[in-house]
């Protein structure tokens, strides 16, 4: 983390972590001689005063936090799939998923989840693929064929080693909804 | 006498907007690329534009003579991630420099998702 990212974090929540201690310190110790000060003080012009500084500070940094939060691309477990000296491409996890559901929808199957486990350091994925059986198929070969398609689609597509698949299933059950690829 | 030789100083400069627009017209043209995606407030702002926004998804960072571009995208079903890659980045080398003379140094492309164009079309 860069260092003026560190004084922002700090300057944002250090007053945050002072009010909260004062107020769990009041809540246990409502009588000590100190609390009945800052009672007595935050009852005078001067206190209020305090208040709505304190208070219009605490406001920005939320409105500043909320702006960063929206600035912020929405992103996943991220992997680098390729890098060419100070260039390089970058996958998101729902990428990874999206792109291998899209290759089962030539197979017989409804209802195909796929979740995908980015090793990030060793550039390999863990499939983890569901779905319901739309046709009577030799399972052992459906399996073999899913099992190399997954493998040659991560290879190619996107520079990915398959590490484990691991496939499940089932029958279509009359009535049953069906989600299509 | 004294003659003065005046000489004139001559600065072209790019706003960081500038180069992100080229990078965008020029990457949404590359085949593989179906959409640059943006942040929520600029994909609500280009909503908003009807998609008119073509800076959606850019980052560029622009110096005297070098260019630094981030892109965030939408791969195209069925294309090689770094094909496209590959293509974006000669594109956009060639693009900038014939423009703006400015030197493509490094370039990020981030796939934040996988979708066919009927895919597109039925979430816009």
């Amino acid at each position: 983390m860069k260092v003026w990212k560190k004084w922002c974090v700090f300057s944002s929540m250090f007053l945050q972590f002072v009010l909260g201690v004062i107020g769990i310190l009041w809540w246990c110790w409502p009588q000590a001689s100190l609390a009945v000060t800052i009672s007595e003080f935050l009852g005078t012009e001067l206190g209020r005063w305090l208040i709505l500084v304190v208070a219009s500070y605490l406001v920005i940094v939320a409105i500043f936090s909320l702006g960063w939060m929206l600035m912020q691309p929405t992103t996943q477990k991220v992997m680098t799939i390729h890098r060419d000296h100070a260039s390089k491409i970058q996958v998101d996890q729902k990428a990874v998923e999206n792109q291998l559901r899209l290759t089962l929808g030539k197979y017989d199957l409804i209802n195909v989840k796929v979740r995908v486990k980015l090793l990030t350091n060793h550039q390999r994925a863990d499939v983890f693929v569901q779905g319901d059986l739309a046709k009577n198929a030799d399972l052992s070969v459906l399996e073999t064929k899913i099992s190399q398609t997954v493998a040659k689609d991560l290879k190619e597509m996107l520079r990915i080693d398959l590490s484990r698949l691991n496939v499940s299933l089932q029958p279509y059950h009359y009535g049953q909804k069906a989600t299509l690829i | 006498m004294e003659t003065k030789n005046e000489e004139l100083e001559r600065n072209l400069t790019f706003d960081d907007q500038v180069i992100a627009k080229i990078a965008g017209i020029t990457a949404s043209q590359v085949p593989g690329i179906i959409s640059l995606d943006g942040n929520m407030l600029s994909e609500f702002t280009d909503k908003l534009t009807q998609g008119n926004d073509q800076t959606k998804g850019i980052e560029a960072q622009v110096g005297e003579k070098q260019v630094a571009l981030k892109l965030a995208v939408t791969l195209e079903y069925g294309k090689s991630a770094e094909t496209v890659f590959t293509e974006v980045s000669d594109k956009l080398t060639q693009v900038l420099g014939e423009m703006t003379g400015l030197k493509l140094v490094k370039f990020e492309m981030h796939i934040n998702d996988v979708k066919t164009r009927e895919e597109l079309k039925e979430n816009n």
